[in-house]
Formats: C-alpha cells, sequence, structure tokens
C-alpha cells in the first residue's frame, strides 16, 4: 500500500531523486558520533516546538493568570510536569549542546573557507536561543521569572542614546507588567520559533552546499576513500544520541521536575534576582566593580558580550590559514581554553555568592529547633510533618500556614532567606498583610534567638540538625516530665 | 587552466587517446583522476591528475612519462563511480552533468548493513515518540471528562412564580471553577408552578422523573414537587427557547422546534422532548441542580 503511495508520488515529483540528494551526502572519512550535535540541537527544538504547543493548551499568557495556569499544569493536568519538564529541561540542553557544537566546528577549525556563512548563520542561531530562554524564563510569572527579566530589561536599558526606548519596546511602557508579558510571549512563541526554523533551514542549506568539512586530520585520499553516506550510518548514530538526549530529558524532568517558585511580586524586596544558569557568568561580570555605574555596566552588559561575538563573527576573516589541527592553532585552542576557564571562574564565583547568602550551621540550627518547640513555642500555631510527631509526639496546630517545606520556598533558593525570615519574625503583619502571628518582641525572643530559629527552618527539611536531635529529644522529655510532676 | 573532456592525452613519446571522464574528490572538490579512452584499443583507463599532468591549449593533455606507465594503470569501471551534481561540487571546473564522477563509497554497497542501520534508526525513533503517545494524550484530555456538579442551585422565591402552568425563564449565575480559574457564567431555565394534571402529564416516565450520577446511580428524583424545570436549552442543537403566551407552547427561534408545556415535542427537527431538570423546594426557593443534556441525540445524556 505504501509502496504504491510512494510510487505515485515519485513519478510525479521524483521523489527518489529528492531523497536521493538529501540522503546521500558524502561524509569524508565515514560516519562518526563527533557528528552528531548539529542533529541533536535540530531534535532538540522538534521538541521545544511540541511541547511548547503543547503548554499553549492550557497557559494563559496574563499577569493575573499565567502562574495559576503554570500550576495547574503542574499539579493537575496529567503528565503536565512531563511536557513542561521537557521543555525547561530541553532550553538547558540546547545550550549546552549549542556550546558543544560550536566548541567542535571551532576546534576543528570548520569555519574555515569554503563554511564561512555556515558559521556565521550559526552564530545568528546561537542569538536566537539565547533569546529564546530569555523570553521563555519570565512566562511562568513567578518571582524567579519576574526578577530575572527586570534585571535582564534594564540591561537593555543601559545602551546609550537607544537604551531606553528598548527597555520600554520590551517593557510595553515604563513598568514590567501586562504588557511585558503579552511582548515576551509574543517573541518566545512565534517570532523567536519563526526566525530559528528559518535560519536552520539556511544553516542546513549552506551546510549542504559547502559539505561535511570531515576530520581535521587524515589525507585526503584516504577520507575520499573511507567516505561514507549520510543515510544510513549517520543518521543511526544521530538518532542513538537523540534517544541518549530523550532519555535525559525525561529522567531530569522525572528527578527534577521544573520548579514553580510563588507568584510575582514587584513589592518583595527581599528577593535575591539571578538569571537562568547560562546567563549567570555574564551577571557575575556585572557584580565586579570595574562595571560600577552607567557607563561600566554598559560595557560589562553591551561591549564586552558584542565583542565577544564580533570576534566569533570575523573569526573565519580574520583567521584565513588553511589549517584545521587544533594543536597546531595556538592561539585559537588557547583562546578557547582562557574563555572556557573564565566563564567557569565567573559562574563559580555567582554560585558561591549565592550559597554565601545562606549557610548551613548545625549548632544554630539545634538551638533553633529547641526554641521553636518551647521558648517561641511555634509548633502551637504551625506544622512541620514529620518533625512534630517525632519530637512532641503529636502534629502542630494548624491556626499558621505548615512550616515543612519552608526550607524549600523561593526566598532559599536565591538568598535573602534570612533576611526576610527575621523581618518577618520581628513584624507578621508588614511582610504577611493579616497575620495573626505574634511579633517576636511578644513572645520575647532575642536577635540571635531568631537567627537561630531560621537557621533551624532554613535546615530541617536537609534531616539537619543530625546528632543533637536525640540529646534534644532527651532533654525535652526530661523537661515535660518535669514540668507534669508538680 | 581545466582539464577538457574530449582533450587529446599524449605522453612523452606519443598521442595516447583522449579524455572521457573526469573524477571528482568530493573530499577536496578538486579533479584527482581523468578516465582516458585508449586510441589503441579503446579501452578506458583511469589516470591520476597530478604533478605529471600539463594542460596545454588545443586543448590537449600531456603526460610528462613513457606510455609505458600507463599500463599499471586501474581500467574504468562505470559500476564503481556515481555520476555527482556539477553545480553542488565543482562551479569552478566548467564541466556538465554527467562529465563528472565521484567514487562511490565502498561501505554503501553492503545492502544488508544499509537495511539493518535503517531498522535500528526506525527502532530508535519509535522508542522516542511511541513513550511519548500515552502522556500526550492524557495530558490533552485531561479536563475534557469532568465529573458532574450535582450542587442544589438557587432559582428564586417560589412564591414570585406566576399561578400554575404559566411557564417563565429565570436567570441563574453559576461561578464554576475551570481549569485555573474562577469563571462566572449566566445561565436560565424554564420554570412553571404546576397543575396536579401538567405534573402527571411530564412526569410520564423515568427519564424526566429519576436522576442518575455518571455510574448510573440515582442521586434524585422529582416527587412530590408542584414545580417543573426545564433546561433552557433547545434538545436539538442547544438554542434558547421562548414561551408563545397566545398559542401555550415553547418555540425555538433557530429551527422551529414546537414544544408544547409539558415539554413534548409538537413539531420541528428537535430529537427528544425539553429536559426536565431536578427540581426542588428548599426554604421557599426553588432549587435545581443545573444538570445539561446532549443536544441532538434522542436520548437524554448529561454531559455537565
Amino acid at each position: 500500500m505504501l509502496d504504491i503511495v510512494y510510487k505515485w508520488i515519485d513519478e510525479r515529483i521524483n521523489l527518489k531523486g529528492l531523497q536521493n540528494k538529501m540522503l546521500n551526502e558524502p561524509i569524508p572519512g565515514g560516519a562518526r558520533y563527533a557528528y552528531v550535535f548539529g542533529s541533536a540541537l535540530l531534535f532538540i527544538f522538534a521538541m521545544q516546538i511540541v511541547t511548547g504547543i503543547l503548554m499553549m493548551f492550557y497557559y494563559a499568557p496574563t499577569v493575573d493568570h499565567a502562574w495559576q495556569s503554570i500550576r495547574y499544569i503542574m499539579e493537575d493536568v496529567d503528565y503536565g510536569w512531563l511536557i513542561r519538564g521537557i521543555h525547561h529541561w530541553g532550553s538547558s540542553a540546547m545550550v549546552v549542546l549549542l556550546v558543544v557544537h560550536a566548541t567542535q566546528v571551532f576546534l576543528w577549525g570548520a569555519y574555515k573557507k569554503p563554511r564561512e556563512m555556515v558559521w556565521i548563520v550559526g552564530l545568528l542561531l546561537a542569538q536566537v536561543v539565547i533569546g529564546l530562554g530569555f523570553t521563555g524564563y519570565l512566562l511562568p510569572w513567578d518571582q524567579k521569572a519576574y526578577w530575572g527579566s527586570v534585571v535582564g530589561i534594564e540591561v537593555a536599558g543601559v545602551v546609550p542614546v537607544i537604551g531606553d526606548f528598548l527597555a520600554r519596546f520590551l517593557k510595553g511602557g515604563t513598568s514590567a507588567g501586562v504588557l511585558t508579558l503579552n511582548r515576551f510571549f509574543v517573541i518566545h512563541v512565534m517570532i523567536l520559533p519563526l526566525s530559528l526554523m528559518g535560519l536552520a533551514g539556511l544553516h542546513l542549506f549552506l551546510f549542504r552546499k559547502a559539505g561535511p568539512a570531515g576530520p581535521y586530520k587524515g589525507e585526503p585520499a584516504e577520507l575520499e576513500r573511507k567516505k561514507e553516506f549520510f543515510f544510513p550510518k549517520q543518521v543511526y548514530k544521530d538518532s542513538v544520541f537523540m534517544l541518549m538526549v530523550f532519555a535525559a530529558l525525561v529522567g531530569l524532568s522525572y528527578v527534577w521536575p521544573p520548579e514553580l517558585m510563588s507568584k510575582a511580586n514587584p513589592a518583595a524586596s527581599a528577593f535575591d534576582p539571578e538569571p537562568e544558569w547560562y546567563f549567570l557568568a555574564i551577571f557575575q561580570l556585572l557584580r565586579l566593580p570595574i562595571f560600577a555605574g552607567q557607563w561600566g555596566e554598559f560595557v560589562g552588559a553591551i561591549v564586552v558580550p558584542g565583542l565577544f561575538f564580533g570576534l566569533l563573527f570575523s573569526l573565519p576573516f580574520l583567521d584565513t590559514r588553511k589549517e584545521r589541527h587544533p594543536l597546531k592553532r595556538p592561539i585559537a585552542t588557547g583562546g578557547l581554553v582562557v574563555f572556557f576557564v573564565s566563564m567557569l571562574v565567573l559562574m563559580g564565583i555567582a554560585v558561591s555568592t549565592r550559597e554565601a547568602l545562606f549557610h548551613h550551621d548545625e549548632k544554630l540550627s539545634a538551638l533553633g529547633m529547641e526554641i521553636y518547640y518551647t521558648k517561641g513555642n511555634c509548633a502551637a500555631c504551625h506544622v512541620i510533618a514529620g518533625l512534630d510527631e517525632e519530637i512532641r509526639g503529636a502534629p502542630g496546630g494548624a491556626i499558621g500556614p505548615a512550616l515543612t517545606d519552608e526550607a524549600d520556598v523561593d526566598k532559599r533558593q536565591v538568598g535573602g532567606f534570612l533576611e526576610w525570615q527575621i523581618m518577618h519574625l520581628k513584624d507578621p503583619a508588614k511582610l504577611s498583610p493579616g497575620s495573626i502571628m505574634p511579633p517576636a518582641a511578644a513572645v520575647g525572643l532575642t536577635e540571635n534567638e531568631m537567627i537561630a530559629l531560621v537557621h533551624f527552618l532554613g535546615d530541617h527539611t536537609k534531616g539537619l540538625p543530625g546528632k543533637g536531635m536525640e540529646a534534644f529529644k532527651k532533654k525535652l522529655e526530661t523537661a515535660s516530665a518535669a514540668g507534669a510532676k508538680p | 587552466m581545466d582539464i577538457q573532456l574530449k582533450s587529446r592525452v599524449k605522453c612523452i613519446d606519443r598521442p595516447v587517446g583522449e579524455v572521457s571522464r573526469l573524477i571528482l574528490s568530493q573530499t577536496t572538490r578538486e579533479i584527482t583522476d581523468m578516465v582516458v579512452r585508449l586510441d589503441a584499443n579503446g579501452r578506458e583507463i583511469v589516470v591520476p591528475v597530478d604533478g605529471n599532468t600539463s594542460v596545454r591549449p588545443g586543448p590537449e593533455v600531456v603526460l610528462l612519462y613513457p606510455v609505458d606507465r600507463l599500463e599499471g594503470m586501474p581500467g574504468f569501471r562505470r559500476g564503481d563511480w556515481e555520476e555527482v551534481e556539477v553545480a553542488e561540487f565543482a562551479p569552478h571546473l566548467h564541466v556538465h552533468q554527467g562529465e563528472v564522477l565521484a567514487k562511490f563509497p565502498e561501505a554503501e554497497r553492503d545492502l544488508s548493513r544499509r537495511r539493518f542501520f535503517f531498522w535500528a534508526s526506525n527502532a530508535i525513533g519509535a522508542l522516542i515518540t511511541l513513550p511519548l503517545v500515552w502522556p500526550v494524550f492524557k495530558y490533552l484530555i485531561f479536563p475534557l471528562y469532568k465529573g458532574f456538579d450535582n450542587a442544589w442551585v438557587r432559582l428564586g422565591k417560589a412564591d414570585r412564580l406566576p399561578a400554575a402552568d404559566s411557564p417563565v425563564l429565570l436567570e441563574f449565575t453559576r461561578t464554576p471553577k475551570e481549569a485555573y480559574m474562577v469563571n462566572t457564567v449566566k445561565k436560565t431555565a424554564w420554570a412553571v408552578k404546576a397543575s396536579p394534571d401538567l405534573l402527571k402529564d411530564v412526569y410520564k416516565g423515568d427519564p424526566e422523573r429519576v436522576f442518575k450520577e455518571a455510574d448510573g446511580q440515582p442521586i434524585w428524583e422529582n416527587k412530590g414537587v408542584e414545580y417543573i424545570v426545564y433546561s433552557g436549552k433547545c434538545p436539538h442543537l442547544g438554542c434558547a427557547y421562548r414561551w408563545d403566551e397566545t398559542d401555550k407552547r415553547f418555540i425555538c427561534p433557530c429551527h422551529l422546534s414546537i414544544f408544547k408545556l409539558n415539554g413534548e415535542l409538537v413539531s420541528g427537527p428537535a430529537p427528544r422532548r425539553l429536559d426536565t431538570l431536578p427540581v426542588r423546594l428548599a426554604d421557599g426557593q426553588v432549587e435545581i441542580i443545573d444538570a445539561e443534556y446532549k443536544a441532538g441525540e434522542h436520548g437524554k445524556k448529561r454531559i455537565v
């Protein structure tokens, strides 16, 4: 049946010829696993389109329902976690594979004549992917999304002359809100995906025109003798890698489903904004003193990345030697090493700074637990599932919100947890309007006791305070026994 | 100067034949060999194009070695080579389709190998797509089949209804939680304070009197209530129908279905009588269960 249909179409449009043209691309030296990254990128992009379209079945791009609709996808809709998970991890995977793909092309000198245009279009594609990551980050409209994007838009604002216009254009006005979400949405789901499709098509077309570069070493006659067609062996190798990527995306989604923090709150001053990991290096760059002030910021956020991309764009014109072996191109290879080391250092500093905003202290946590269950009497109104039963033999009260997952809440993830909690303990009604929780002073907590209490709250889900637990329970038992006697 | 087809080929001692084809390396995109048809016996041999090859006007290709050397060169077998698209490979070579050949990859001759990789790739494709079918299907149909909402909804005070057997259109507001937000929907139903005769007339059969859950469990029976409430939607295609006071009948403006006060179809395309709703009297209020039935079917099939 299928044969008949194939023949029918073939008779009319020479399907066979088209197929041969697509599949019989000769690869010098034969198929290799080294060549799978471009196809894998195309594969993830296809997955992003599928999962993105699926999410649009439920997502509402409005500030009053975006967050609720994502929560609906994550918590109610069957397999919503999987669809959003693949999309979420897919975006990171795309950046990772993009870096791998570009690094390989760079190291193998595959950007050289006659493949300059392939390289340039590839760099444009990289920018579209970065743009997709940036615009998609805002769409869930949670704290992380809102603050990450606000910072990103402000970065656009420091460009001289057109910066103000650019920021306004992105925001759809003077402040980030209703129209910002609409704009980011349409850029994320229409403009950039369409650009990506067009550019990816051009990238492939130019690639096929110029042909695969093949290995950077080896006798041409030998490579010609060993050549294989793209189909079937390279297709097979590509699909093996795609399967691995797919399994990784599903696995990551299952183990670490993408989080949804609390809803965006422009008033949350204690929130420490942080962009997606692939922007961390430039984020950290902006913290350096030399990039302080209006001009420093412009240099750090626009000029430095601009020069970097400018260098990449002009690379095939600066480096016109025919040599492709990475070890025989010390400047290029050395430059790449310097680039990766500095990226990793900047990211490392950014991550360690984040950790420093809240560090674990077992002693403080143990003291905090004591205060929680005795002096502070917090368990009268709050539940910490599991721990309550173990320590006081009964669950805590239900008057206040449960604190079981307090350590996981958004404030914790990006620092500012300590500051926020202390402020909240001092004057609960100020940070949570309508709260009937008594201020710390009314319970007689000192500043140090509050700090200990917050360390306990930040640590208890991690199984801390560990060894101190047994001793503490004993102490509590004797105390209650003593209390019961008189 | 490029080697051209039909160029005469000479060795240093004497002419040997003419160029019949050119061989291209797909790796370097340069002409690496030429096929020479020998004058002596018409045999074709593959001769490398290298430093010993010189092209002169004429056009003429001179091989800078004696003719004996040609004897060691391999014969040309058409099956080892494939035609390549000139434009794709060698725009600088000034040759035409069919003149340029490239080596057919040795590995691709093995058909069983090709078949193996073909099926292996397909199997992997299936491993990627098939596990997604069920999750995606479940994801898409999630909100489609929700349980029924059997809450009682107030229509209005019973003593406000007009005298017996005159229907009145009552509006009520529902605020269902739809997916991630609460929606406000205005709906209508026709309520009648019914005379005993009318009651008897309407509640003749089970479908009008007994209401069931999706699983068949009865949830309500319209018994001992002197009110009748009809769903505001015409059972034909869901239009809102009206009461014609002069002729004492319901008329649907869309396709002119006409129903009696007892809900029976008089004429028109509607497949069944008007849908009665579960009704009760509580605290002097007429209350209904806001059920909806599938339009266009003979049976009364609840969907909301």
